[in-house]
């Protein structure tokens, strides 16, 4: 097999892969290492994803020699490459105090050259594992002041948000998420499920509540919609729109209040169903064109709509 | 590429009467040597006749309509389009094969929810490892 092969298979993998393909990637390390270097761009990033994926299955030699490969090629004060060396650390100690001298290191580094935004991105993500999330949270926005375009930090600070339930400040971030990338339909997903999250925990609160709860589900379906929209056949999506049209089809809303009015919610209810069930049968068969989607997601829909099913 | 009946035969028949212009022309091109006019002076056969130009015009048409009809498949030009395919695993980008790539859909912002410039290492080690020492229990 050559480079480009073995890079299509670590580019077919997410960054969060299940444990068992984590393990088929990290396999492949003997024979990649054993192809001659070829100085190219595919094969350093091949490099890369391996050193990733070794270090989480804890193949830790392996580890070891892609690094120094790449720090040999590129130089030690390579800002990616000390991001690396940074992660390649973290990964290694095995206690508290050692964990402490890599914040430590990533402290000194910072105060050298404020502007090193991968060694930036590793110092908050280690000072959120080690849970210290104030402090992760406020580096995080002192990044975001020094470059506020990237859109991945935007969205690690959503994410740290939501995590503590601040959930307008979420709501904020993914908007300036989508303010860079306007058609991150994913995104737009996101915001929908924040604002389902809202309006599922305000609905245990009293009825005063209830003129909120409406606010945040159409809300909700409406970021949907627009994922649908910029997406064709996105699963997600359409899971979002069953999911919140029935939502607001079981909810005693009064129609004075409602701004999308009910036929209409009614119709997009069955207009997911149809788009659902075309992917959850063209999955299960295995047919072309369907055999990408999460097996997964295809099985919560499926749920989902059978859930429903006696309902409608 | 798959191609549907009724265009498969507007493109064969127009071949045959673009190759019939082609004949035709060529026959045209030897009748003047061979019959001269009884006069004596040039007659307008110098130049084609009408109906052989009619012809060739409109069977390069008909061939046209018949190619460009015939089902290619055309590359996705939407985003829409695109990022549906994307997700559904049916094209991969970067030119690589469908069919090489493990066959898990790639949406085009994934990154954005992956995130890997804060990729918790640790805490994906450890889960490997839990999932390790479960899989070794069970077996």
């Amino acid at each position: 097999m050559s480079v480009s092969s073995y890079l299509a298979r670590f580019v077919g993998a997410s960054t969060h892969p299940a444990p068992s393909e984590s393990l088929l990637l990290s396999q492949l390390a003997p024979p990649i290492l054993n192809l001659t270097i070829s100085d190219t761009p595919e094969q350093w990033s091949l490099y890369e994803s391996l050193l990733m994926s070794t270090l989480r299955t804890g193949d830790d030699t392996s580890a070891r020699l892609v690094l120094q490969r790449l720090s040999d090629r590129f130089g030690n004060s390579n800002a990616r490459i000390m991001a690396l060396q940074g992660m390649y650390d973290e990964a290694m100690a095995t206690n508290p105090a050692q964990l402490e001298e890599v914040l430590k290191n990533y402290n000194e580094v910072m105060k050298g050259d404020p502007t090193n935004v991968p060694i930036a991105k590793r110092r908050i993500t280690l000072l959120y594992h080690l849970n210290k999330k104030p402090e992760a949270i406020t580096a995080l926005n002192t990044l975001i002041d020094l470059n506020p375009t990237d859109a991945e930090s935007w969205a690690q600070l959503a994410q740290y948000y939501l995590e503590l339930s601040m959930y307008s400040q979420a709501i904020y971030c993914l908007e300036e998420v989508l303010l860079i990338l306007p058609n991150a339909y994913n995104i737009h997903a996101r915001l929908g499920e924040i604002n389902y999250i809202i309006a599922d925990s305000g609905g245990a609160g009293a009825g005063k509540e209830g003129g909120g709860v409406l606010e945040r589900l159409e809300a909700s379906l409406r970021w949907y919609l627009r994922a649908v929209e910029l997406c064709d056949g996105y699963l997600r999506g359409y899971y979002g729109v069953k999911l919140v049209t029935a939502a607001l089809l079981q909810g005693k809303f009064s129609a004075a209040q409602r701004q999308i009015p009910e036929d209409k919610v009614n119709k997009l209810n069955s207009v997911a169903t149809v788009h659902l069930n075309d992917i959850i049968s063209g999955s299960e068969k295995g047919k072309k064109g369907f055999t990408g989607y999460d097996a997964a997601e295809v099985a919560a829909a499926k749920e989902l709509l059978e859930a429903d099913g006696p309902s409608t | 590429m798959s191609r549907s009946l009724p265009s498969n035969i507007l493109v064969a028949v127009s071949s045959v009467l673009l190759a019939h212009a082609c004949y035709s022309a060529h026959e045209h091109s030897l009748l003047p040597a061979t019959a001269p006019s009884l006069d004596g002076t040039p007659t307008a056969s110098s130049s084609l006749p009408l109906d052989i130009t009619l012809e060739t015009l409109i069977s390069v048409c008909l061939l046209l309509v018949g190619i460009v009809s015939s089902g290619w498949e055309l590359k996705p030009i939407s985003l829409r389009k695109y990022a549906g395919l994307l997700e559904s695993g049916s094209i991969i980008p970067g030119g690589v094969d469908a069919e090489t790539a493990a066959g898990k859909g790639r949406g085009l912002f994934d990154g954005l929810e992956e995130r890997p410039g804060f990729l918790d290492i640790r805490h994906q080690r450890k889960e490997f490892a839990d999932w390790l020492k479960h899989v070794n229990a069970t077996s």
